[in-house]
Formats: C-alpha cells, sequence, structure tokens
C-alpha cells in the first residue's frame, strides 16, 4: 500500500512533510523495479540541493538509479542505516529505509508533488 | 518478438521477472538475485538454459574438421566426454568459447552462447569441408543445469545416477521419468553441477520434479553474478572478436601441437609478440563497477577499460573484470575505476574472487 501521508514524484520518491523539514526516501514500486539493492550514495549533510537534481546514487545488483530530490533544501541528516544496510530500502522503502532529510527552502514546492492516490494511478499507467 | 524457452509458462507461474537477452526472453530472477546466487553457492539452484545454442556436428569427417575450427585439441576428446574451446578468426580473434561434447565417434554437439548461436552456425557452415553434417538444434532441446553442493544427492534422488560416475565435462544417458535425459558434468557457477540436455516435453515433468526436490529456481542475474564472481568472462564482454585468447589469459585452451588449425599464425605471433593488454580481475571498496567504467592508476593515468563489473554476494563488494596495460597486470596494484563523475577505490584482485570449489569426492550414499 502507497502511505497516503506522503507525497511522490514521477522519478519514485517520496517526501514526507514536517514543519519545515522533510525526509526523502524511494517508493516501493522503486525498490521492486530495482531488485536487491546492494549500494547507496547520499547526499552530505549541510549540501545545499535543488528540487530534480540527481543528489546520489542507488545501485541493485542489476542496475544504477540516480536518486532526486523532489524538493529543494538543505541536507541535515543522512540514514546511516541505509548506507550500511541497503538491503532496509528494499524491505522498508517507507519507514526505516527512508535517505535523508532536508530543511526546506520553499514549501510551495510540496504542491507540485502527487498525493498517494495520484501515485498510485500514475504507476498502474506505467 | 523475442524467443521463449518451452519453459516460459512454468517460470512465470513461479513469479519470474523477465528480461530480453540475446533475443530470448529470460527470466531474470524469481524472488532475488542473492537469494538465487546464495542458494547454489550453499545448496542447489537449477536453471533454464534452453537458450544456450546447440549445434551438432555429425559425419565421418567431424573431427578432422573441428580440430581445423577449434583452438583446442579435440582429438583428445573421448566419448562420453567434452572439452571447452575457443573458435577464432584468421587474425585470432575470439568468434566463440563453447564447450564440445562428443556424443558419438563421429557426433559432436556444440554448446554455443545464446547470442553466437547463429554467427557460429554460418561461421561453420562456411568453413566445413568433407564428410560433415552440421545442423542447429537449439530449438529442438532444452537445457537445464542444476548446480550447487547439493546438486549431486540431487542427481541421484531424481535421475537415480551415482554421481561417482561423472568427471569432468562426462557424458551419460540416464532413465527417468519415462524418459532418457542427456548428462554431463558442466557448469558455469563455480560450484558441483550437472547440465541436462532433453526434449521440451520432457523438460517440463523433469524442471517440476527437480524443484520438487528443494531446488531454487534461479535466473540470469543470479548466473551473471556467480560466473562473475569466479572470474570466468563472458563471451560478447570479456572476450569478442576484437580480443585474442593471449590477452583472454585464454592460451592454455590453444593446441599448438596439434596441426593447423584456423588463427593458429596470429595466434602464435601474438603469443610469441605479448599481449598489449590482459584480462585482469578488480575489487572495489565502495560502489559498484559496471562495463564501460575506465581503469586509472594512482596517478590518474588510464591504464583500461572495465568489461563486466557488478556486486559479489559473498564478498559484499563490488568486484570486476577489466583489460589493463599488460605490465601493469599486477595482483594487488591499485587503481581507480571512474565511471562518468564518480570513482571508485580498488585494487587489481586474483581470480576467482572467492576461494575455489575444492576437488569433491562424492559419496554414493549420500
Amino acid at each position: 500500500m502507497t502511505p497516503e501521508d506522503l507525497l511522490y514524484n514521477k522519478e519514485h520518491e517520496w517526501v514526507k512533510a514536517e514543519n519545515n523539514n522533510a525526509v526523502i526516501g524511494i517508493t516501493d514500486y522503486a525498490q521492486d523495479a530495482l531488485g536487491d539493492i546492494v549500494y547507496v550514495d547520499l547526499p552530505r549533510i549541510g549540501q545545499e540541493i535543488k528540487a530534480g537534481d540527481a543528489v546520489g546514487e542507488i545501485e541493485s545488483v542489476k542496475s544504477t538509479a540516480d536518486l532526486h530530490t523532489p524538493v529543494s533544501g538543505k541536507v541535515v541528516e543522512v540514514n546511516q542505516q541505509a548506507v550500511d544496510a541497503p538491503e532496509t530500502i528494499n524491505e522498508k522503502p517507507y519507514g526505516d529505509g527512508w535517505l535523508f532529510k532536508i530543511e526546506l527552502s520553499d514549501r510551495s514546492e510540496l504542491d507540485s508533488l502527487m498525493n498517494s492516490q495520484v501515485y498510485e494511478k500514475y504507476t498502474e499507467e506505467l | 518478438m523475442p524467443k521463449q524457452t518451452p519453459l516460459y509458462d512454468e517460470e512465470k507461474e513461479l513469479g519470474a521477472r523477465f528480461t530480453e537477452f540475446a533475443g530470448w526472453e529470460l527470466p531474470l530472477y524469481y524472488s532475488s538475485i542473492i537469494e538465487e546466487h546464495m542458494a547454489v553457492r550453499t545448496s542447489c539452484g537449477l536453471f533454464d538454459i534452453s537458450h544456450l545454442g546447440k549445434i551438432s556436428v555429425s559425419g565421418e569427417g567431424a573431427l578432422a574438421f573441428l580440430q581445423f575450427a577449434a583452438t583446442n585439441d579435440i582429438a583428445k576428446i573421448a566419448v562420453d566426454s567434452g572439452e571447452y574451446t575457443l573458435f577464432c578468426n584468421d587474425s585470432g580473434g575470439i568468434i566463440d568459447d563453447d564447450i564440445i561434447y562428443r556424443l558419438e565417434v563421429n557426433d559432436y554437439l556444440i554448446i554455443t552462447n545464446a547470442a553466437s548461436t547463429s554467427a557460429m552456425f554460418d561461421w561453420l557452415s562456411r568453413k566445413k569441408s568433407g564428410h560433415v553434417e552440421i545442423r542447429d538444434l537449439t530449438g529442438d532441446l532444452c537445457l537445464l543445469a542444476l548446480q550447487g553442493p547439493q546438486s549431486p544427492r540431487v542427481l541421484q534422488s531424481v535421475f537415480n545416477e551415482n554421481p561417482a560416475d561423472y568427471g569432468h565435462y562426462t557424458v551419460r544417458v540416464a532413465t527417468a521419468l519415462g524418459n532418457k535425459f542427456t548428462i554431463v558434468k558442466s557448469g558455469y557457477t563455480g560450484e558441483e553441477g550437472f547440465e541436462i540436455l532433453c526434449g521440451p516435453e520432457v523438460a517440463k515433468p523433469a524442471w517440476d520434479t527437480l524443484l520438487g526436490h528443494g531446488v531454487k529456481p534461479v535466473g540470469l542475474g543470479a548466473r551473471d553474478t556467480l560466473r562473475l564472481e569466479m572470474g570466468y568472462p563472458l563471451y560478447g564482454q570479456d572476450i569478442t572478436a576484437e580480443t585474442n585468447p593471449v590477452e583472454a589469459g585464454l592460451v592454455r585452451f590453444v593446441s599448438f601441437d596439434k596441426g593447423e588449425f584456423i588463427g593458429r599464425t596470429s595466434i602464435f605471433s601474438q603469443v610469441e609478440r605479448g599481449a598489449n593488454k590482459r584480462l585482469v580481475g578488480f575489487v572495489v571498496e565502495r560502489g559498484i563497477p559496471r562495463s564501460g567504467g575506465v581503469v586509472l592508476s594512482e596517478s590518474g593515468d588510464e591504464i583500461g577499460i572495465v568489461t563486466s563489473g557488478g556486486y559479489s554476494p559473498v564478498l559484499k563488494k563490488g568486484i570486476g573484470m577489466a583489460y589493463i596495460k599488460s605490465g601493469l597486470a599486477q595482483i594487488g596494484l591499485p587503481v581507480e575505476i571512474k565511471a562518468g563523475k564518480k570513482q571508485m577505490e580498488g585494487h587489481i584482485a586474483k581470480r576467482p574472487f572467492i576461494e575455489a570449489q575444492k576437488p569433491k569426492t562424492f559419496s554414493a550414499a549420500s
């Protein structure tokens, strides 16, 4: 099930906005399409990132995918557990497998993201 | 439309994720590439490799022709046995690497790489001379690979065969499940294993029966990670018509004393001259190398190119193979693998990357 309290982009990343911060991860659809994830490269803490930028990489056994940020801001935290045990992203993409947290620079960017219903419809049509 | 093997429906039923490879729609994985990989390393896995080419070369002139076409000494292959060989062009470029089995005195079966089958068939047909018949049996036969430390036990249970009767590349005909199967001791995983050749109608019951013995279905994804962990070259990536046996480190499969064969003069002069580049293995500390990556020396000079790369589930690290300048091909040499903007630190490593399979003695009672 696609969590209803998150927002989504077309690159299959999710955003959970809390006040002025946002947690970002990849969706279940993305982890399923990638297969066994074995390596992640995350942005640095303190790095300023812009919505749509490739800010890291996710590598599965069979392929490499760019990690984008759906929203702009400054990176304040990265999930070391996802780095040390990348299979966590396969197992709990919406929970322990989150990737990084940013301080939002423009909350209005959230308005352009999809809610869970729209995102589900989007993935069904792929 | 890509071709499908006769086991396509069975595989779909098992939840396989399919991928297109060499014009075939084949299972990439069923559950997880890593799980399937580890099943083969620790227990037993079953692959449908029916996409591999099966070219029959028969007739009174078959041996003489194959001696001339292949690089290895085909005359040393006894009936009911097989051998690995290369086929090279006049310049010594590798056309394919194959296993040749001798089923009868004048009846050989070549198992080719799927992507090479039609080219090999055309090339052999063009080069043939004397009393030789060449037939492409790819669509008429299925090929299953039963691989892993438990494979001898499964072979015994399902086919009532004694694993001790099999040496390297031994061929035996077994009767089981009311049918005949040609079973060979072979594989591409580094583990004990057998390959089972049979007609399409027989393949389904054999597939189901084998899976019923606790064997895990394994897709192409793990087939690649398993061979890569062993450092086995893959045709089309690590060896091609643009690489020769000297560069690829495969000269031991070239027999210069058997007489004339296609590519002999070129390969011999390559041996004398020495190769400019060598195929080596490497391990990286972080990240996953992929083919096409550039190999840099510590000082940043370009010294080679990655031809295979991926993840080793046993080492839990990125590994790969690359051609690098021959003077630098030393185990332990620090290298950087450059792919786009990123750079991965690593070093040249011995192959196999994991401890090679130890010779095992079979117990008929196991």
